[in-house]
C-alpha cells in the first residue's frame, strides 16, 4: 500500500481493527482472518491480505512465523487518531512508494487541481506523468481513503480538496515545539523535517507554500492551534498561496505553536 | 456639521411634511427640482422623460405673464414633494408679485376640511366678504364634533343617501340590491367592520375631522377591498343573527369573484361621499362655490387679481367639486377677477375624483416624478438638511429676512467631518456630507427606500433622520443600526470577520466600509493617506474603529475633501485572485442570484428568521446549499475514523433526504421550519460559508471551476474542521446526553428473532455467538405447536420485511466498508462486534423501558427500536400462552405415567407394554389393529428431553427462559408420544368393548354378577357329579 501499489481494500478502518485484535493477543493470520472474515460467511473472496500487508509496512504489527504481533507502543493504537499521527510520521519511510509520491504531486499542482478532473480515479494518467511511476485508477481510488485520513484534505464525493489541516497539526506536535515560543519560519520547517517534505518542498526556492499547505495553516491558525505572522526585517519570508480574501496576511515570517 | 447645533435643531429640521417646517429651515433646505414633467393631459404615470425644471415652470406659469386664467395641477406620488414645490412657488411669488396681485394660500395643515375652513375664515380676503350667513356656516362647520358621533354620522348618512337615491347618480343599484345593501350596513357586525381602525368610514372621517391620525395623503373613499366579506367576518354576522337580506348579501361578496360587486358597491358609495361631508359638515353644497366667487367679485371691484396655491386639493374633501367650479370658472367680461390656481394633489385622487369635465379645464399639469432628484440633486438635498440642522435657527432667520437670497445662503462651521466629503453647491459654497458620504447617501436612497419611496419625505424620515439621530447619541457606535445589506462583498466580509474577532465590532466595521465606503476589498494610498474600502484611516480612527488590511492596490476610488479621488480602472483580464482570464465568465443571471440569496442571508445573518421551506426564488438557493453543505459534510467527515458505523451514516443520510424530511444535517439558525443535526448560527461566518456552498452550484455548476473557488475551498474545508466534531457527536446522539445504541436494540432483537424462530434452540445464551447471527439458518417455525401467540408474534415481526431489515441492520453496522457502499465481500469490526453481544447476553436481552429511543429523530433507527419494542411487549404473553398449551399437553404424559418426571426408560417401559397389550389383542383375536411404536422410540431421547424441559418451565417466571425452553418446539417434540398414549387409550378401551360384546354372545344377556351365578349352578352340578364318580370308584 505504502511501499508498491495502493489497493482499495486497505483502508485505515480495517487497519486499525486488525491492530486491535492483535493488540490484545498475538494470533495466527488465520486466526485474524477468522475474526475479520470469518468462515462462516461463505465469501468467495478476501480482502485480508491487503490489510494485512498495510499494517505491516506501517510497521505497526510484525508478522513471525505467522503470527502477528503488534510492534507499536499500546498508546499508538489508543484510537484511530493516535494511529494517523503515529502513520503520519512514518510516511517519509514510503517516499518511493505510490502514495507519497501522488499526495506530493496532487500538492505540487497547488490550485490548479480545483479546475479540471474532479474524480480522483479519472486523475490516474495525470498522476503517472507528474509522478513518473505508473498509477491506475484503482490505486487513486484506494489513495483517497488515505489522503482523506491522514489529513491531507477533505473527501468530496471522488474529489479531495487540498487542505493538509490534520497532517500538519500531526507532524506539528510530533516535532514537539515550544508553545508560544515564536520560531522564524526557517526554524519551524526546519523542525518540521523530513515529515513535511512529502508537501513542502523547501528546498526549491520559491519559498511559496502551496494551495493545500497554505490552507492547512491558514485552518490551523482559524483554530487558534498557530499564529503566523509578518515581521519586516525578517530575514526569511514565506508566501501563502494568494487569495485575494486572504491576501491581508500571506506573508509569513514566523510561527507560534499555541496548543 | 456641527453636533452641538444639531443636538437642539435636528427635530425642528426634519420634518417629513414641508407644510410643518419653519419657513426659514424650509427656504434652507430647499433644492431646486430640475425633473418635472409638463403635460397637457392628465397621465397617470407620465411616460414623459422630457423634463423641465422649477425654474421654467416659474417663470413660464407661476408668474404669469401673460395673466391669463389657468389653473395648474402639481401631481405625483405621496411624499414626491407635491406641497414643497407649492410652498416654495408661493414663497417666491409672494416676493415677485405684482402690486395688484392678490396670494392666498391654503396650506395643508392637517389636510381636513375643518382645518381648512378654518384657515379659509382666518383669511382677511374672507373676511371681507359681505355674504355673513355663509362666514356663519362655515364657522359652525368648523367646530368641533366627538369622534363617535361624527363616525356615527358619516355611517348613518350613507345609509339615509342609499334609502333615498332617486337614480338621479350615474351609477345605480336596482331596488332589491339598495335594499340589501341598507340591510348590511344596518347589520350590527358590518357596522363595527365598516366602522374599524383603517376602515373606510375611519378614512372618510380623518378628511373631515381635524387631529385625526391617518395617513395624509389618504383618499376619502369606498374600495371594493372594504366590501369583500371573509369566512371569519360571515361567521360573526351569523352568530350575531343577520337580517335574511344582509346574509344574502354577504354570501354574494363572499364567493370567488366577489371583486366584481365590491367594485360596483363601493364605486356606488362614492358617488355620495361629498353630499355625506357636507351634510355632517354641516355646511350647504354651494357654500365654497360661493365663498370662492364672492372672493373674486371683492378683488374685482376692488381692481385686483388672484394667484391661488392651495397645496393639497384633498384637504377640500367632500366640497372638491364646488371648489373646482369656482376655481375653473374665468372671469372674461364677468365682474369677477382673474384667477390662477396652482393645486397640488396626488396621481390616485387626482384620477378618482376629478371629474372628467374638470381634468379637461386644467391649463397645465406639472408631474413630480418619484425620483425626482438625480444623483447630485440627491446629495445637496441631504447637505442642506445637514447645513440647516448645523446652523443656528438666528442665522437662518437672518438670512430669510434679507430676501433669502441664494448667494448669501448660509453655510455652517464645520465643527465634526472637515475632511469629510462636500458637495457643490452654487455661488462657490460647499456643504460638508458628515456624517454622510456620497457612497452612504447613493446606497441608502436604493436600498433602505423602497419603490416608491425613493422621494424627500423618506429621505427625510428613513436616511436623514435616523442616520444623524444615530450619530448624536450613539457617536461611539455609529453605525449602530443593523442595515440588510444587500450586494454583499464577501471578501470584504470574509476580510474584516477574519480580523476582528469582536463579531459586533466587525458587523459594524463591514456594514461602515459596505454603506459608507466604496464595498471593495482594496486599500491603496493615495497623498500619504491610506484609504480602506475607500475611506481614509482617520475615518474608522474617528469612529473607534479598528483598521482592517485588505488588499493592496495601486489606487481606487475613496472620498478626499475635495475633489474626489479618480475611480480605478480594473486591470483588464485577469480575476480576482490573478487566475488565467480563460475560466468563464459569471453569467449575470448566476450572479444576481448569489446576490438575491444574499439580501436574505444578510437579513438572516442580522437576526431576521429564515424560511427554506420553498425551493423556489433566493430562499431556494439557500435551501440547495444547505442541502449541498449536508451532502458535503457526510463525504468529508470520515466517520468510520471517528468512530461512527457507515450503518449509523447511512440511516441518518436517509433521514435527512427528501423534501419531506424535517431534519436536516445543516439547519439555519432562526428557519421558520425544521432542525438539524448541526444549527448554523446566523453570523457572518456562516454566511460566508453558505455563499460558498451557493458559489460551487451556481458559478462552478457543482464543480471547482470558477474564478474565486480557491477561497470558497479553503472557506468550506476549514469550516467542515471546525464544526466536524460537533457534527460527529449530533449524528452519534439521541440526544442531548445519550448516544444513539439503536445496535444495542437490533442485536437483542435479532436474538429474539433467532430464538422464537426456532433458529436458536438452547436453553442459555452462552452460545448465541456471531455465528449465529451473520449464519444462515433454516427457518423453523412451519407447522410447529406453538400457541397462537407465539405465531402472530413472528407475523408482527415479518411485517413490512421488519425482521430481514432489522438483520441487515446488524449485518451492516459492523461492516467495515470501503467507500459508503457495501461490498461483496464483508470485513467485520469484530471487536465491537463480539462487545456488543456480549452485552446484549449480559443484559439477558433485557434493555429498560426508559432507554428505548421511541422518538430518535433518525427513523431507521427508531425503527430499530419499534421493532425491539414490538416484540418485548409481546413476550410474556407469549410465553403465558405457551405454558397454557404445554401443560395441557404434558398432562396427558403426567397422567399415563401418573409421575411428573418421565425419562427414556420410563417411556421404553411404556413401549414394551404397548407392544404386549397389541400382542395379546393379536392373540385374543380382538380386532384392533396394532400401533407402532417406532416414532416414539426413535424420538425417545428427544422425547424425554422435552418433557424434561417442559417441566422445569412450568413453573417459570422469566418469558426469556420460557421462550428459550419453547423454542425447539417441545410441544411438537412429545407429540408422537402424546398420540400414542391416546391412541392406546382409545385402543384399550376399544378391547375390552370387544370383550364385552363377545361375553355378551355367549348366552343370554344376564348381567355379570348373574352369569357368576350362572356358572355357580354349573360348578354346582359338576361337583356333584364328581362326587358321585369318587363314590363310584
Amino acid at each position: 500500500m505504502f511501499q508498491n501499489k495502493m489497493v482499495t481494500p486497505a483502508i485505515p478502518e480495517r487497519v486499525y481493527t486488525l491492530c486491535k485484535i492483535v493488540g490484545k493477543k498475538a494470533m495466527s493470520t488465520s486466526e485474524v482472518k477468522e475474526k475479520m472474515e470469518p468462515s462462516y460467511l461463505n465469501q468467495k473472496s478476501s480482502y485480508y491480505n491487503d490489510y494485512r500487508n498495510a499494517a505491516e509496512e506501517l510497521q505497526l504489527i510484525t508478522v513471525t512465523d505467522n503470527v502477528l504481533s503488534v510492534a507499536v507502543d499500546a498508546s499508538v493504537l489508543k484510537n484511530m487518531d493516535t494511529m494517523r499521527s503515529y502513520i503520519n510520521g512514518q510516511l517519509n519511510q514510503f517516499r518511493e512508494g505510490q502514495f507519497y509520491k501522488v499526495t506530493k504531486a496532487y500538492f505540487d499542482m497547488g490550485e490548479e487541481i480545483l479546475h479540471g478532473e474532479q474524480n480522483v480515479a479519472n486523475m490516474a494518467s495525470l498522476m503517472t506523468l507528474k509522478t513518473g511511476i505508473s498509477v491506475d485508477s484503482m490505486a487513486m481510488r484506494a489513495w483517497r481513503f488515505w489522503a482523506s485520513y491522514l489529513g491531507f484534505g477533505y473527501l468530496q464525493d471522488m474529489f479531495v480538496i487540498p487542505n493538509a489541516d490534520t497532517f500538519l497539526q500531526d507532524i506539528i506536535s510530533e516535532a514537539e515545539f515550544e508553545k508560544n515560543k515564536r520560531y522564524s519560519i526557517a526554524e519551524f520547517l526546519e523542525k518540521l523535517r523530513p515529515h513535511s517534505d512529502i508537501i513542502i518542498d523547501s528546498s526549491n526556492g520559491t519559498k511559496k507554500f502551496s494551495f493545500g499547505v497554505s490552507n492547512g495553516l491558514r485552518t490551523l491558525q482559524d483554530a487558534g492551534a498557530i499564529r503566523m505572522e509578518y515581521i519586516l526585517d525578517q530575514e526569511d519570508t514565506w508566501n501563502l498561496y494568494h487569495v485575494d480574501a486572504l491576501s491581508a496576511n500571506e506573508t509569513v515570517t514566523n510561527i507560534t505553536v499555541l496548543k | 456639521m456641527d453636533i452641538a447645533i444639531a443636538k437642539d435643531r435636528l427635530a425642528s429640521v426634519v420634518k417629513p411634511d414641508s407644510i410643518t417646517a419653519s419657513q426659514g429651515d424650509f427656504l434652507a433646505t430647499h433644492v431646486a427640482i430640475k425633473k418635472l414633467v409638463m403635460l397637457n393631459q392628465f397621465e397617470f404615470v407620465p411616460t414623459s422623460e422630457k423634463y423641465t425644471s422649477e425654474e421654467d415652470i416659474y417663470k413660464k406659469f407661476i408668474v404669469n405673464p401673460s395673466n391669463k386664467h389657468q389653473f395648474i395641477v402639481v401631481y405625483g406620488q405621496s411624499g414626491t414633494g407635491k406641497s414643497h414645490l407649492i410652498r416654495w412657488f408661493e414663497a417666491r411669488y409672494k416676493a415677485d408679485r405684482p402690486d395688484d396681485e392678490v396670494v392666498l394660500f391654503i396650506r395643508r395643515s392637517d389636510n381636513t376640511l375643518k382645518g381648512t375652513i378654518r384657515q379659509l375664515l382666518d383669511k382677511p380676503e374672507v373676511q371681507d366678504i359681505g355674504n355673513k350667513e355663509i362666514i356663519k356656516r362655515l364657522a359652525n362647520a368648523s367646530a368641533a364634533v366627538p369622534e363617535d358621533k361624527l363616525k356615527d354620522m358619516i355611517y348613518h348618512n350613507f345609509i339615509i343617501e342609499i334609502n333615498n337615491d332617486d337614480d338621479e347618480y350615474e351609477i345605480q343599484l336596482n331596488n332589491i340590491k339598495r335594499k340589501r345593501l341598507v340591510a348590511f350596513f344596518n347589520n350590527e357586525t358590518i357596522h363595527d367592520y365598516m366602522m374599524r381602525s383603517g376602515g373606510p368610514i375611519e378614512r372618510i372621517y380623518s378628511k373631515v375631522a381635524e387631529n385625526s391620525f391617518v395617513d395624509l395623503d389618504t383618499i376619502a373613499q369606498f374600495k371594493p377591498e372594504d366590501f369583500i366579506v371573509s369566512v371569519d367576518l360571515y361567521d360573526d354576522m351569523q352568530q350575531a343573527g343577520a337580517d335574511p337580506k344582509a346574509d344574502k348579501m354577504a354570501r354574494v361578496l363572499m364567493a370567488n369573484d366577489a371583486m366584481e360587486d365590491a367594485k360596483k358597491f363601493s364605486d356606488y358609495l362614492n358617488q355620495f361621499v361629498e353630499i355625506v361631508i357636507q351634510r355632517c359638515a354641516g355646511i350647504e353644497p354651494g357654500d365654497f362655490e360661493q365663498v370662492f366667487m364672492d372672493i373674486r367679485k371683492e378683488l374685482y371691484r376692488i381692481g385686483k387679481n388672484l394667484t391661488l396655491f392651495i397645496e393639497d386639493v384633498t384637504s377640500f374633501t367632500g366640497v372638491d367639486n364646488a371648489l373646482l367650479n369656482a376655481l375653473m370658472e374665468e372671469h372674461n367680461d364677468r365682474d369677477i377677477c382673474r384667477i390662477s390656481s396652482v393645486v397640488g394633489g396626488t396621481n390616485a385622487y387626482i384620477n378618482d375624483c376629478f371629474r372628467q369635465n374638470h381634468r379637461d379645464r386644467v391649463t397645465q399639469y406639472v408631474y413630480i416624478p418619484d425620483d425626482v432628484f438625480d444623483e447630485s440633486g440627491l446629495y445637496e438635498f441631504v447637505g442642506r438638511y445637514i447645513n440647516a440642522m448645523s446652523l443656528p435657527v438666528d442665522r437662518i432667520s437672518e438670512w430669510v429676512n434679507n430676501k433669502a437670497l441664494p448667494g448669501e445662503y448660509p453655510v455652517h462651521e464645520v465643527a465634526q467631518g472637515n475632511d469629510w466629503e462636500y458637495i457643490d453647491i452654487p455661488h462657490g459654497k460647499k456643504l460638508c456630507l458628515y456624517p454622510f458620504t456620497k457612497n452612504s447617501i447613493k446606497y441608502l436612497y436604493k436600498n433602505e427606500l423602497t419603490k416608491g419611496h425613493q422621494t424627500p419625505r423618506y429621505i427625510i424620515r428613513d436616511i436623514i433622520e435616523p442616520v444623524v439621530s444615530d450619530l448624536l447619541y450613539n457617536e461611539t457606535n455609529f453605525p449602530s443600526k443593523k442595515y440588510a445589506l444587500v450586494n454583499i462583498n464577501t471578501t470584504l466580509n470574509f476580510m474584516v470577520h477574519n480580523q476582528i474577532q469582536d463579531e459586533e465590532l466587525a458587523d459594524r466595521v463591514f456594514c461602515f466600509m459596505s454603506i459608507w465606503g466604496n464595498n471593495e476589498a482594496k486599500e491603496f494610498t493615495y497623498d500619504s493617506i491610506t484609504y480602506i474600502a475607500g475611506l481614509p484611516t482617520y475615518i474608522y480612527e474617528e469612529f473607534g474603529m479598528p483598521v482592517v488590511n485588505l488588499q493592496k492596490a495601486d489606487s481606487g476610488s475613496g472620498i478626499k475633501p475635495t475633489p474626489n479621488i479618480e475611480p480605478e480602472i480594473p486591470p483588464q483580464g485577469a480575476g480576482p485572485s490573478g487566475e488565467p482570464s480563460n475560466i468563464p465568465a459569471i453569467p449575470p443571471e448566476k450572479q444576481k442570484k448569489l446576490d438575491d440569496a444574499n439580501v436574505k442571508l444578510t437579513q438572516w445573518a442580522n437576526g431576521m428568521p429564515i424560511n427554506l421551506s420553498t425551493t423556489g426564488g433566493a430562499e431556494g438557493t439557500i435551501r440547495t446549499a444547505r442541502e449541498d453543505m449536508g451532502d458535503f459534510l457526510i463525504s468529508a467527515i470520515n466517520w468510520q475514523a471517528e468512530g461512527v458505523s457507515m450503518d449509523n451514516v447511512a440511516k441518518v443520510k436517509a433521514s435527512i433526504s427528501g423534501k419531506a424530511s424535517k431534519y436536516k444535517l445543516v439547519a439555519l439558525e432562526n428557519q421558520t421550519k425544521g432542525n438539524g443535526y448541526y444549527v448554523l448560527p446566523a453570523n457572518w461566518d456562516s454566511l460566508n460559508v453558505i455563499n460558498a456552498f451557493i458559489r460551487w452550484r451556481e458559478f462552478g455548476n457543482q464543480s471547482w471551476e470558477y474564478v474565486g473557488s480557491d477561497f470558497d475551498a479553503y472557506v468550506i474545508t476549514s469550516w467542515t474542521a471546525r464544526i466536524k466534531k460537533q457534527i460527529v457527536k449530533a449524528v452519534t446522539q439521541y440526544d442531548d446526553k445519550n448516544d444513539t445504541k439503536y445496535i444495542e436494540a437490533a442485536v437483542t432483537a435479532e436474538m429474539y428473532r433467532l430464538i422464537l424462530n426456532g433458529e436458536y434452540r438452547e436453553k442459555s445464551l452462552g452460545n448465541l455467538t456471531a455465528d449465529y447471527i451473520f449464519c444462515n439458518h433454516l427457518a423453523k417455525n412451519k407447522n410447529t405447536w406453538h400457541s397462537n401467540e407465539w405465531n402472530a408474534l413472528l407475523a408482527v415481526m415479518h411485517q413490512r420485511d421488519a425482521d430481514i431489515i432489522n438483520r441487515e441492520t446488524v449485518r451492516q453496522y459492523f461492516n467495515l466498508l470501503q467507500g459508503s457502499a457495501a461490498g461483496n465481500v464483508v470485513v467485520l469490526d469484530a471487536i465491537n462486534l463480539s462487545k456488543t453481544i456480549r452485552k446484549a447476553k449480559t443484559n439477558k436481552l433485557q434493555i429498560p423501558e426508559e432507554d428505548f429511543q421511541l422518538d430518535d429523530k433518525v427513523k431507521l433507527r427508531k425503527d430499530t427500536y419499534s421493532f425491539l419494542n414490538d416484540i418485548v411487549s409481546r413476550i410474556e404473553n407469549v410465553a403465558n400462552a405457551e405454558i397454557d398449551i404445554a401443560k395441557k399437553a404434558i398432562q396427558i404424559v403426567y397422567d399415563c405415567f401418573d409421575d411428573d418426571e418421565v425419562e427414556e426408560e420410563d417411556i421404553d417401559a411404556l413401549l414394551v407394554k404397548v407392544n404386549q397389550f397389541y400382542k395379546e389383542i393379536d392373540e385374543t383375536q380382538i380386532n384392533i389393529k396394532a400401533v407402532a411404536v417406532d416414532g416414539v422410540k426413535k424420538a425417545i431421547k428427544q422425547i424425554a428431553k422435552a418433557i424434561g424441559d417442559i417441566t422445569r418451565v412450568l413453573d417459570e417466571d422469566d418469558p426469556l427462559t420460557i421462550l428459550m425452553a419453547f423454542s425447539g418446539d417441545p410441544v411438537g417434540v412429545i407429540q408422537p408420544l402424546i398420540e400414542l398414549i391416546k391412541q392406546v387409550e382409545k385402543d384399550i378401551s376399544e378391547a375390552n368393548k370387544q370383550i364385552s360384546s363377545r361375553k355378551s354372545l355367549l348366552g343370554n344377556s344376564e348381567t355379570d354378577e348373574e352369569s357368576g351365578t350362572h356358572y355357580k349352578t354349573e360348578l354346582s352340578v359338576i361337583a356333584s357329579d364328581m362326587d358321585v364318580i369318587g363314590v363310584l370308584r
